[in-house]
């Protein structure tokens, strides 16, 4: 999937742990977990939480890159 | 994770499955060598069948028993396994690989109770439908019949046990789920509690389900239809498996006409 993310950066300078920011956002760990391994695309609503939570931009934390692989 | 930790962690897996296909062709063998033994002596192949059935129906209570101890020991050992870790997670919550390594271990007791549950279902009807109609061996008395009622018994508390347990360690790393597995709406309650991530995990799955029962219904109708040809099973057999290949095919196509009106 090419949608890249800086999540894991954000949180840790925050300080908080993965089921902190969970319950900052009104998720589960194990989601904020699978978006910190690039293993989940989270929702436009739970993208914009965590951008108010870390006070950063959508795109500062998410990336989406063209997956060239395919050409 | 090192390098080395995952080599052994994998080599520990293969060595596992190795010595389970030992033990399951050891018992597949077994058995496919009394049946051949058996049907050996007979004349005809209406006859060679009767002995089969009948070697089958014998070794139902062998097959009840080896199963419903597994199922007893094997989920009770993956969940003490999750619960050395879960301690072991108390002493260190930061740990995230620790975190994610026992959430992906809480799959093994689920998985191994839910299976042995339905296995030893089916292998203890099938034992006392052996008994019931008198066509298992005179040495399984109703001493035996009691005893697989006893092992029946505990395996199946230990069925619900186990995903009670399990459910309880999942809750308290996760707070924010809820349900209770003696609940008959646990799996409402349950997916309410899910976030996006972990529903959007379930619809997944149960379209691969409903899938693979699809192919699985497809290949079941043929070999039933065959069966009741050929070794003259009853045509039951194959009429609740095209109920349940129906019954799954309408529940999705009806369920996903609903979403798309709503829009």
């Amino acid at each position: 999937m090419p949608l890249y993310n800086h999540l894991k950066e954000y949180r840790a300078r925050l300080g908080v742990n993965q089921q902190q920011l969970g319950a900052m956002v009104q998720t589960s760990r194990q989601t904020i977990s699978q978006i910190e391994r690039g293993d989940y695309s989270p929702s436009v609503t739970l993208a914009l939480k965590i951008a108010k939570v870390c006070d950063a931009r959508v795109e500062d934390i998410f990336e989406y890159e063209e997956d060239t692989d395919n050409e | 994770m090192s390098n080395k930790k995952a080599k052994e962690r994998s080599n520990k897996r293969i060595l596992i499955t190795f010595i389970l296909m030992i033990v399951a062709c050891g018992v597949i063998g077994y058995f496919f060598g009394m049946i051949t033994a058996k049907t050996e002596e007979t004349d005809t192949f209406a006859q060679a069948v009767e002995v089969m059935k009948d070697a089958v129906i014998q070794s139902f209570p062998v097959l009840f028993m080896i199963v419903a101890v597994l199922s007893i020991i094997i989920p009770a050992i993956a969940y003490i396994r999750c619960h050395k870790m879960y301690q072991k997670l108390q002493a260190d919550r930061d740990n995230d690989e620790l975190w994610d390594h026992l959430e992906d271990a809480l799959n093994g007791p689920l998985i191994t109770s839910s299976l042995f549950s339905i296995a030893n279902m089916c292998l203890f009807l099938c034992f006392v439908y052996g008994a019931v109609t008198d066509k298992l061996d005179e040495r399984y008395g109703k001493t035996v019949l009691l005893i697989g009622l006893v092992v029946f018994v505990i395996s199946t508390v230990m069925g619900i046990v186990i995903p009670h347990l399990v459910i309880k360690i999942e809750k308290e790393l996760n707070p924010e789920k809820k349900g209770n597995v003696l609940d008959s709406k646990f799996r409402e309650v349950w997916m309410d509690s899910c976030d996006e991530a972990q529903q959007l995990i379930v619809y997944k799955s149960a379209y691969k389900a409903f899938s693979n029962t699809n192919i699985v219904c497809i290949w079941l109708v043929a070999i039933t239809f065959v069966c009741s040809m050929l070794f003259k099973t009853d045509i039951l057999s194959m009429i609740v498996v095209c109920l349940v290949w129906f019954i799954n095919t309408l529940s999705y196509m009806l369920h996903a006409a609903k979403l798309e009106r709503r829009g």
